[in-house]
């Protein structure tokens, strides 16, 4: 099911009623078949698939809190990893291996037919598979104990609001508030509706209605595209997925207030970063974070953390330079991020390039220490922003020629002297640039004065409300997927 | 921790700040766009002193726009057991009169009354802001539903700068007969891979082919029944559309006399479109009036001027190439048999249209053509 349609309110309005009316065990039945309900919506048939990762790392984590014998409890482990890392390996990465067997086949000069390979990728699966294993290598490392009840351990696996896209959770975050009946507050439950109905303004009234525009700039040859043309749709699909991704997590957080369940945040203005690490502390912050914790960290050889906060920019700080060979675990650990993205060369060369500019900046940050803190943090900004929106084309782009291609433009003094695109294109990447900057500054200086006067607030808030609820009602319909779905 | 007294007064104060600003927020849209009408494309394009016009013979209409009525149409044509059949296909110009006055007709039905004791029968698709891609897709479906002997097809600056298939026209291409003809060229192929990619009803392409769709659909459905602010929806969200449009060209002063650039990649794909449908033609025994289409006179074109000499130089090479009958009939249509058209900016006094005549310019439209179709009929040289 997914959240920008009428079924899903309906479906929440539902869910939410229930869960303040029902008992303890009733409300977390009704927790758990809703959520493979909500599931169901999609595609019945890989409800199987889930229950089969989550079930494996139930008995999983219980055979290994069971056992106090280290290489017993390691072996039980690799068994969960193999589940799990196996059904991502089929559904999602299978094509692609036998894709390049053939093409490196080819290349010897051995003739070979590719099989025709009929995978739907489970929705989710990355998400999900990521989550329990988290659950299984917490119990390993001793952080949590291991659930005995099934169904409250299947509602941590499958609550709906952030089954499909996150944010990822530890069970340490979710379990206990899972289990608890939280106590009903006003201020929780308006906060929750809000971050709904900003979510889906996001995406229904922004994100869906930049996609025209991307789409339509990525379809032309990149011999029609300007070199202002890359940088605008670099800076035009920047935003979509932003505003896509963002409504996701703010939808989930919300529908989760409204059953009083807290879930940290996933973005913070990420484009209003000043350095290619901060700007990993600000986006997709869940999934940054669990990288920290269950591959840079242990790769690097030093101790892990235990929290979705902080992103992985949080480690690097303190442990970047220490740790065993920092710079190839840097890239070893953003090459499969990439990766965990889809299963695509252009996904690896994305998880490479935000590698390569962050260990450029590791490189240059001392020499920069010592500008005034207004110069390091405008001037960083101004050369962060067009990186990180550059970095958005290998993703968006067909093929790693185009992506080449596309950043050879960049290169070209001549291609800056013409447009290859429709004029609504370069305004609304300068509309989109303004109104987000605006939007930053208002959140953090006119955002303060406003709580202070609690008139002014009511005035704002419904001006606001009434843009975004007016807006919403008009745009709603599932015209599109979340672009996070597809990984 | 219990909450805080001042905690709950704020949240109350939200909780009421969303209310209000929720029914304040659908009183606006019910005052603004409550009265929007379903066909806000022909709104945009034409503007109101612009009257679309699509003629019948009988009871079955000679001018269609897409797939959408294009069975009727093709109905028609074997109901008069046409035997020859004229194509044209075109932008609003072929469906649009300047200052209608009741009893106006089109080009359409003047010609097809031309053609009639030649044993030709006539059939037009038009739609607004037709790209060349469109008119590949609906010549190749086309063809292959009605005798055609003779493709009229207009060309037009802004119809270069025109991308993608409309709905209508993209389940055309996924037609297999259609999209084999299609297959045949590289800008084809393309046409019918966007085509089949594209979802059948975008309204719920997020959920194709789930559960969640029959849902959807349902729940909609029961909306539209029961709030008819629900069902204007669409509707709504076209003003809304139109309504930034305006505001664009307000703020930075856009007008109907200001210059249209070339767009490289969507004119290269509409030359190549171009370029496919007469070799098309060619190649199945179909004759070919190919003409600049009317523009207005007596101001500058809204077109950069190289641009647009480059622009009818290739056409008319093309033309020559494929052994198609080729007329610029750009200074056809007088000065005064032009109208106006509503302003696209907010507030403002209507202004001129380049692109629609008023009722006398498709009679003079209607008599070149048909002087044409015959020279076409009669010899495969290109003339002027």
């Amino acid at each position: 099911m997914i959240f920008n349609s009428v079924t899903y309110i309906l479906f929440l309005i539902l869910t939410v009623c229930l869960f303040w009316l029902l008992p303890k065990r009733p409300r977390l039945w009704m927790i758990f078949l809703s959520s493979l309900t909500f599931y169901g919506f999609w595609r019945p048939e890989f409800l199987a698939v889930m229950l089969l990762s989550a079930a494996t790392d139930y008995f999983v984590a219980m055979r290994i809190e069971a056992s106090e014998v280290l290489a017993r409890r390691r072996i039980w482990l690799v068994v969960s990893l193999f589940v799990n890392l196996g059904l991502l390996f089929y559904f999602k990465y299978l094509l692609f291996v036998v894709d390049n067997a053939v093409v490196v086949m080819h290349f010897f000069g051995v003739e070979v037919q590719s099989p025709v390979l009929n995978i739907v990728l489970p929705l989710g699966i990355s998400f999900y598979t990521f989550q329990t294993i988290s659950y299984t290598v917490d119990v390993y490392r001793k952080f949590i104990r291991a659930e005995q009840d099934f169904i409250l351990y299947g509602c941590f696996v499958t609550y709906f609001p952030q089954l499909v896209a996150g944010p990822i959770l530890r069970a340490g975050e979710l379990l206990y508030q899972l289990d608890a009946k939280p106590s009903f507050r006003l201020d929780t439950f308006v906060s929750g509706l809000r971050r709904i109905l900003f979510g889906l303004f996001l995406k229904v009234v922004l994100a869906d209605n930049i996609s025209p525009l991307v789409d339509a700039g990525f379809s032309q040859p990149i011999s029609a595209l300007s070199a202002i043309d890359v940088l605008t749709l670099a800076f035009l699909f920047g935003f979509q997925i932003y505003f896509d991704f963002a409504a996701y997590s703010h939808i989930a957080i919300g529908s989760a207030r409204l059953m009083g369940i807290s879930f940290p945040e996933n973005f913070n203005f990420p484009y209003m970063a000043s350095s290619p690490r901060e700007f990993w502390r600000r986006w997709h912050i869940s999934l940054s974070s669990w990288i920290r914790d269950y591959l840079y960290l242990p790769l690097l050889g030093v101790k892990v953390q235990d929290r979705s906060v902080g992103g992985l920019a949080a480690a690097s700080e303190e442990y970047g330079a220490r740790g065993r060979h920092p710079t190839l675990v840097l890239f070893a650990t953003w090459g499969i991020m990439g990766f965990w993205h889809g299963a695509n060369w252009t996904f690896i060369l994305w998880g490479l390039y935000h590698a390569t500019f962050i260990a450029l900046y590791r490189a240059v940050n001392p020499w920069c220490s010592r500008f005034p803190y207004f110069v390091r943090s405008c001037g960083g900004w101004i050369i962060t922003l067009p990186i990180a929106m550059l970095a958005w084309v290998p993703f968006r782009a067909k093929s790693v020629g185009d992506t080449l291609g596309m950043y050879g433009k960049l290169f070209a003094p001549r291609d800056y002297l013409w447009l290859g695109m429709r004029e609504n294109a370069y305004l609304a990447a300068a509309t989109l640039l303004i109104a987000f900057v605006g939007t930053y500054f208002f959140h953090e200086r006119g955002g303060r004065w406003l709580h202070q006067r609690l008139g002014f607030r009511f005035v704002a808030e419904t001006l606001l409300m009434g843009i975004i609820t007016g807006l919403v009602f008009v745009f709603l319909r599932p015209i599109s997927q979340f672009i996070y779905f597809q990984f | 921790m219990p909450p805080v007294s001042s905690d709950i007064g704020s949240a109350r104060t939200m909780l009421a700040a969303i209310f209000c600003g929720t029914a304040i927020g659908l009183a606006l849209i019910i005052t603004f766009f409550g009265g929007a009408k379903g066909n806000y494309e022909d709104a945009a394009a034409l503007g109101a002193q612009t009257t679309s016009v699509f003629a019948k013979v009988g009871r079955h209409p000679i001018h269609c726009q897409d797939g959408r009525d294009a069975a009727a149409c093709i109905k028609g044509a074997r109901d008069r057991k046409a035997t020859s059949s004229v194509l044209w296909l075109g932008n609003s110009q072929l469906h649009a009169v300047n200052q209608f006055h009741q009893g106006e007709i089109t080009a359409t039905p003047l010609l097809f009354d031309s053609l009639v004791p030649r044993g030709l029968d006539l059939v037009t698709f038009s739609q607004p802001n037709a790209s060349l891609q469109e008119h590949y897709v609906l010549f190749e479906y086309l063809r292959r539903q009605l005798p055609v002997r003779v493709l009229i097809l207009p060309v037009v600056f802004d119809d270069f700068r025109e991308e993608g298939l409309r709905d209508e026209v993209a389940a055309l291409a996924r037609d297999d007969p259609t999209a084999v003809g299609l297959s045949e060229t590289e800008i084809g192929s393309r046409l019918v891979t966007d085509a089949r990619s594209a979802p059948k009803d975008q309204e719920t392409a997020g959920i194709a082919q789930t559960m969640q769709e029959q849902a959807e659909r349902w729940l909609n459905g029961w909306l539209e029944a029961h709030s008819s602010l629900w069902q204007t929806r669409p509707a709504i969200r076209g003003e809304i559309f139109i309504s930034l449009y305006k505001l664009r060209n307000t703020l930075f002063g856009i007008k109907a006399t200001s210059k249209r650039k070339m767009i490289p990649g969507r004119y290269l794909a509409n030359r190549s479109a171009l370029a496919a449908i007469l070799g098309a033609a060619e190649q199945n025994g179909i004759r070919v009036v190919l003409y600049v289409a009317p523009l207005r006179g007596g101001v500058e074109t809204p077109y950069d001027t190289t641009e647009y000499s480059r622009f009818k130089a290739e056409v008319e090479t093309l033309a020559k190439q494929h052994h198609a009958t080729y007329s610029n009939l750009e200074a056809l249509v007088p000065n005064e048999l032009w109208g106006e058209k509503e302003a696209t900016g907010l507030g403002e006094e209507a202004e001129l249209d380049f692109m629609h005549f008023k009722a006398g310019g498709h009679q003079m439209l209607a008599a070149k053509l048909y002087l044409l179709v015959r020279d076409a009929l009669t010899s495969r040289e290109v003339t002027r």
